[in-house]
């Protein structure tokens, strides 16, 4: 299946629109009505989240870009049919990842190495920064400066990288939350993964970038 | 008592309030007492702001292509109406 549910009276073949409730109703009934600023509005906050969603499945940047392309076109044509059950976003993101997901089975994708960590086993700080008691071994060093990170843009810029560098469900997860800002249960819904799975690798995530910006901030 | 590995562990959680009242008065009694984890955590709630300050800028360039297919659809729209 490729767009999430419609609405179970939604008559096969009927050309009446869904009337969607909820605080999306408005920026629908503009998109429907052919209002190329709230298009336009909708690609800017959402297209580049959508793109790292696809880069999650397929192997190339040029892939997703296709992938999301064609998403949003498929986005367009199931908006007759968007109720507002879920948010909008989430709705989309869906799209993205079911279409994501499609093409990836199709490429028989060779998942990449990471640079960071594993995705899922073991602690999420290696264990040589502990004693055999689970003390520090090597405790935290404070960091210089760590205004640079709201300041500093090269260190943004870099750390934007160093996100795409993790595995990629760390970074799909780490991305719809910290970054773009999604409740946990909406990036379960979007990536269709258990709370419990979310929140481990959210957890290794922001552990692995974490251990990121020290080397950056204590080098300094 | 939870180790200080046990700690970074649960950290994650305990910047989202997702820990039980007992858990987090036993993490606080323990950033009370170690400054390295109190460290620790206070590193990864700065590592959560900066990211959520990070903000992707506005594709300008795929605009152009996602106005045709929006223009196109709603050409569809109109030849089925």
């Amino acid at each position: 299946m490729d767009e999430p549910p419609s609405s179970p009276s939604e008559v096969p073949g009927s050309t009446a629109s869904a009337v969607p409730n909820g605080p999306d109703a408005e920026r629908v009934a503009r998109l429907r009505a052919g209002d190329e600023a709230a298009f336009a509005e909708l690609v800017a906050e959402h297209h580049a989240t959508m793109v790292r969603i696809a880069r999650g499945y397929v192997r190339s940047d040029s892939v997703a870009q296709e992938v999301v392309q064609d998403a949003w076109l498929g986005i367009l044509r199931g908006l007759s049919r968007f109720e507002g059950r879920s948010s909008l976003k989430t709705w989309m993101y869906r799209i993205v990842t079911n279409r994501a997901k499609t093409r990836g089975k199709r490429e028989q994708r060779i998942t990449p190495l990471s640079a960071l960590s594993g995705d899922d086993d073991g602690p999420a700080l290696s264990a040589d920064h502990f004693d055999s008691g689970g003390g520090w071994n090597s405790p935290p060093s404070s960091w210089t400066s760590p205004e640079r990170l709201q300041q500093d843009r090269d260190l943004r810029a870099q750390l934007s990288e160093a996100i795409d560098t993790l595995p990629e469900r760390q970074r799909l997860v780490l991305t719809l939350r910290d970054v773009r800002g999604l409740s946990s249960t909406e990036v379960c819904n979007v990536l269709e993964i258990s709370e419990t799975n979310q929140r481990v690798l959210l957890h290794r995530a922001r552990t692995n970038v974490r251990a990121w910006l020290a080397e950056q901030l204590e080098s300094s | 008592m939870p180790t200080c590995r046990d700690i970074t562990e649960v950290a994650s959680d305990y910047l989202e309030g997702r820990v039980s009242w007992a858990d987090w008065a036993m993490l606080r009694l323990h950033f009370a007492l170690c400054p390295p984890c109190r460290e620790y955590v206070e590193q990864l709630g700065l590592t959560v702001e900066a990211l959520r300050s990070l903000d992707e800028p506005p594709p300008e360039l795929v605009h152009g292509e996602l106005l045709s297919i929006y223009r196109a659809w709603r050409t569809e729209g109109a030849a089925e109406e």
